[in-house]
């Protein structure tokens, strides 16, 4: 049980493609989840990571498309500014499901037209502390 | 992709409201086909049957890269001239890199160019050496020595990959010293460059006592036939420091075909990992344009000063002024407002100096600025109207620079960083700690460890080959190779740093999130963040660390004119803005800058300001007390 939740720890979860690579969790020093290529931006993408037994208070994403500025995603999906302060980042409300994975939503639509590769940042604050792990996506 | 903002409605407003201050002109597919076509004429002219040739717009992209015979693509032996054995940095490697070094030049050439000014690799190749000019003993270095190491593959700051985007674009190697890159202009007004690699050889010419008849060069001069600069603004009628500059040795009554082109074969634009897909020209960005990743602020950042900001490519400020993460505004860091006053101050300084490398005589200096905060975290870039693109990346490596040096814990830092073995038994990176060694043995036990100020002059004073500066015969300075192997392309801490990231790049991979250097990383928030010095180290003046009474808080950089011009415009611009803002924030105080430390019997430089520097004033020592 717990190599399936390893293995779920780092799932890539797209639409008919699953990507997996080394089973990580996030931490406060930031994780580094490497890069990922992927044939198709316009498929859904998320990111599953494993919580353990974390209190998890508030969850974000971040995008940094190739050297631009970093964005911050909404509640709604939309990708806004970000100045680089943790307490102006948007909490996505995402809760761990019963084995404590949380799924992180990244790509929705056709982010081929964008700058690539994406830098996408996942974080989670607990009740202790903020954690997060960031992964690079390319085609 | 979803934006709360209407990015198509943001760029028709910025399009409506932009003044026409640059012209908007860019190089169109026949262009560049006209271009690479004379290039080739001449080298057939000339019996050269493989030279490649790389076209440029201005902000970096590549628009073609044409290798005469893709089968035998020429070697690229990284050479000084002065001998020095291979495993000393980059001097005397053997590399199969030909589009590389044809990229390099073309970028080299558009990037030290404007509409003011006209400078090709043969310019750069004077002013990055030991002794300005070349082989003249006893004179200082180059007044943009360390140069040659900005727009890199591993920059967190520079655009990269195949796809036409916004700039401005990395470069592989960095700006090139090696005849044979030029500008290309439309109507006064720069649009690209053109590189030409034929020789085999990357290096630069240490002799500025004769004319060469440089392959490279003639053929570059040849492809830029048509789109040559107005003849004002070229190099050679352009002095610093009372030496005029070299544009080429050549000019176009040495062709042997002039006016000719010859049809290309469509199969030998070749791809270029990481800059170009093959099979064919394409057009470049109009400068100016949100497309092009620099265009107009119109006041919506920077207020009250006419400048350029950098366009994620969507019509957004990739810089705008934000307050700082490391320390935080509330902490005592910087915020956007006061950000935002520092480089109004300092762009608004520019605009009244008088340009040091402009013409017509009489212009104002054009610059790009960067500000940080004190873990190297870009607080906005802003630059004027026709800077040449080159400092956009060299401004912040200065600001991060001054910031990095000025760090008590600079010392813990480098000293953390291991030897690297980058070619088994070839070439092995030093462990950086040992320049901690060399400074603290040179300067004193608590260098870079006790939080002295240092400038980028100040730093600088430390990276020559000699020291004092241009006293040949004498010991190099602690951030130095040793004269006996040292080259533009072993320079010493400035190229160690990022040594490993350029051969890495050597394949046309991207870089990491966090940018060059094997530096810690900004902790001030989830990442990642860039490292200290993210996009490298610089080493000629034109920065300052900017304090908040007696604590460190970041840094600006200003690049683009004059050596002593940017410096001003640094130190200047943020005492004006100190005295503005009432808050305390200003240059270091005085007590704390390294022109307080004695070093071998010469005190270090902090600024060095012109000294009347002004087109709308007499004022003079403008910088003296402050």
């Amino acid at each position: 049980m717990k190599e399936l939740a390893s293995i779920l720890a780092m799932a890539m979860c797209m639409v008919g493609t699953t990507v997996a690579s080394e089973p990580r969790q996030l931490s406060t020093a930031g994780t580094d989840f490497g890069r990922v290529s992927v044939d198709a931006l316009e498929s859904a993408l998320s990111l599953s990571v494993e919580t353990d037994d974390l209190e998890v208070v508030e969850t974000y994403v971040v995008a940094r498309f190739q050297n631009n500025a970093p964005r911050k995603r909404t509640t709604s999906g939309f990708w806004v500014p970000w100045n680089g302060q943790t307490d102006t980042l948007t909490d996505l409300s995402l809760q761990p499901s019963a084995d404590g994975v949380i799924e992180f939503p990244l790509i929705e639509e056709d982010l081929s037209s964008q700058f690539l590769p994406i830098t996408f940042t996942v974080i989670v604050r607990t009740s202790t502390d903020v954690r997060w792990g960031y992964l690079v996506v390319d085609q | 992709m979803k934006f709360v903002s209407s990015f198509a409605l943001r760029i028709l407003a910025i399009l409506a409201l932009s003044p026409c201050a640059v012209s908007a002109q860019s190089l169109l597919v026949e262009d560049v086909d006209r271009i690479i076509g004379q290039a080739v004429a001449e080298a057939r002219a000339r019996s050269i049957d493989n030279a490649v040739i790389s076209v440029s717009d201005r902000v970096g992209n590549i628009l073609g890269v044409y290798a005469m015979d893709p089968q035998n693509l020429p070697m690229v032996r990284i050479d000084s001239g002065r001998g020095i054995p291979v495993g000393n940095g980059l001097d005397g490697l053997e590399l199969d890199i030909a589009p590389l070094a044809a990229i390099t030049k073309a970028i080299t050439g558009a990037y030290l160019s404007s509409s003011g000014n006209a400078f090709s690799t043969r310019t750069a190749s004077q002013i990055v050496q030991e002794n300005f000019n070349p082989g003249e003993d006893g004179q200082p270095s180059g007044p943009l020595f360390g140069v040659q190491f900005s727009q890199l593959p591993c920059s967190d700051l520079m655009r990269f990959g195949e796809t036409l985007g916004p700039g401005p674009r990395r470069s592989p190697l960095g700006l090139s010293a090696d005849p044979g890159g030029m500008p290309l202009y439309k109507n006064g007004a720069v649009v690209g460059g053109i590189g030409v690699f034929a020789d085999g050889v990357y290096g630069l010419d240490r002799n500025l006592s004769d004319y060469d008849r440089d392959i490279e060069e003639l053929i570059a001069v040849a492809g830029q036939q048509g789109f040559e600069p107005p003849r004002d603004i070229i190099g050679h009628r352009i002095t610093v420091e009372g030496k005029f500059f070299r544009y080429a040795d050549i000019d176009a009554r040495f062709l042997m075909a002039t006016g000719a082109q010859t049809s290309l074969v469509a199969d030998n634009y070749i791809a270029v990992p990481g800059y170009m897909p093959g099979g064919g020209a394409r057009g470049g960005r109009e400068y100016g344009s949100v497309l092009s990743g620099m265009r107009p602020d119109n006041d919506m950042d920077v207020p009250g000063v006419e400048v350029f900001v950098l366009d994620d490519g969507l019509g957004g400020n990739r810089y705008a002024a934000r307050d700082s993460l490391a320390p935080s505004a509330a902490a005592g860091g910087l915020t956007a407002f006061e950000v935002r006053t520092i480089l109004s101050e300092a762009l608004g300084v520019a605009l009244r100096a008088r340009a040091q490398i402009r013409r017509p005589l009489g212009s104002h200096a054009q610059v790009s600025a960067s500000i940080v905060d004190a873990e190297g975290n870009i607080l906005a870039i802003a630059r004027t109207p026709d800077a040449p693109i080159f400092g956009t990346d060299v401004s912040l490596q200065k600001a991060r620079t001054a910031t990095f040096a000025s760090r008590a814990t600079t010392a813990a830092e480098l000293r953390a960083v291991s030897s690297v073995e980058l070619i088994p038994d070839v070439l092995t990176v030093p462990a950086l700690g040992t320049y901690v060694d060399a400074v603290q043995s040179f300067v004193g036990p608590t260098a870079l460890a006790d939080g002295t100020a240092f400038a980028d002059r100040s730093g600088g004073n430390l990276s020559r080959p000699f020291y004092p500066d241009g006293i040949n015969g004498r010991a190099n300075g602690p951030l130095s190779k040793p004269f006996t192997v040292w080259s533009p392309f072993n320079v010493g801490l400035q190229l160690d740093l990022v040594l490993p990231d350029i051969v890495a790049r050597l394949d046309g991979s991207p870089p990491p999130p966090q940018g060059c250097t094997a530096l810690p990383q900004s902790t001030a928030a989830p990442g990642p963040l860039p490292t200290r010095l993210a996009n490298g180290l610089q080493i000629f003046p034109g920065s300052v660390p900017i304090f908040r009474g007696e604590t460190l808080i970041g840094g600006i950089g200003v690049s683009g004119d004059g050596i002593d011009q940017d410096d001003m415009i640094s130190f200047l611009g943020l005492h004006n803005a100190g005295e503005s803002l009432g808050t305390g924030v200003g240059n270091a105080p005085p007590e704390r800058r390294a022109d307080t430390l004695k070093v071998k019997g010469v005190n270090l430089r902090y600024v060095n300001c012109p000294f009347a520097p002004f087109l709308d004033s007499r004022e003079q020592a403008v910088c003296a007390g402050k």
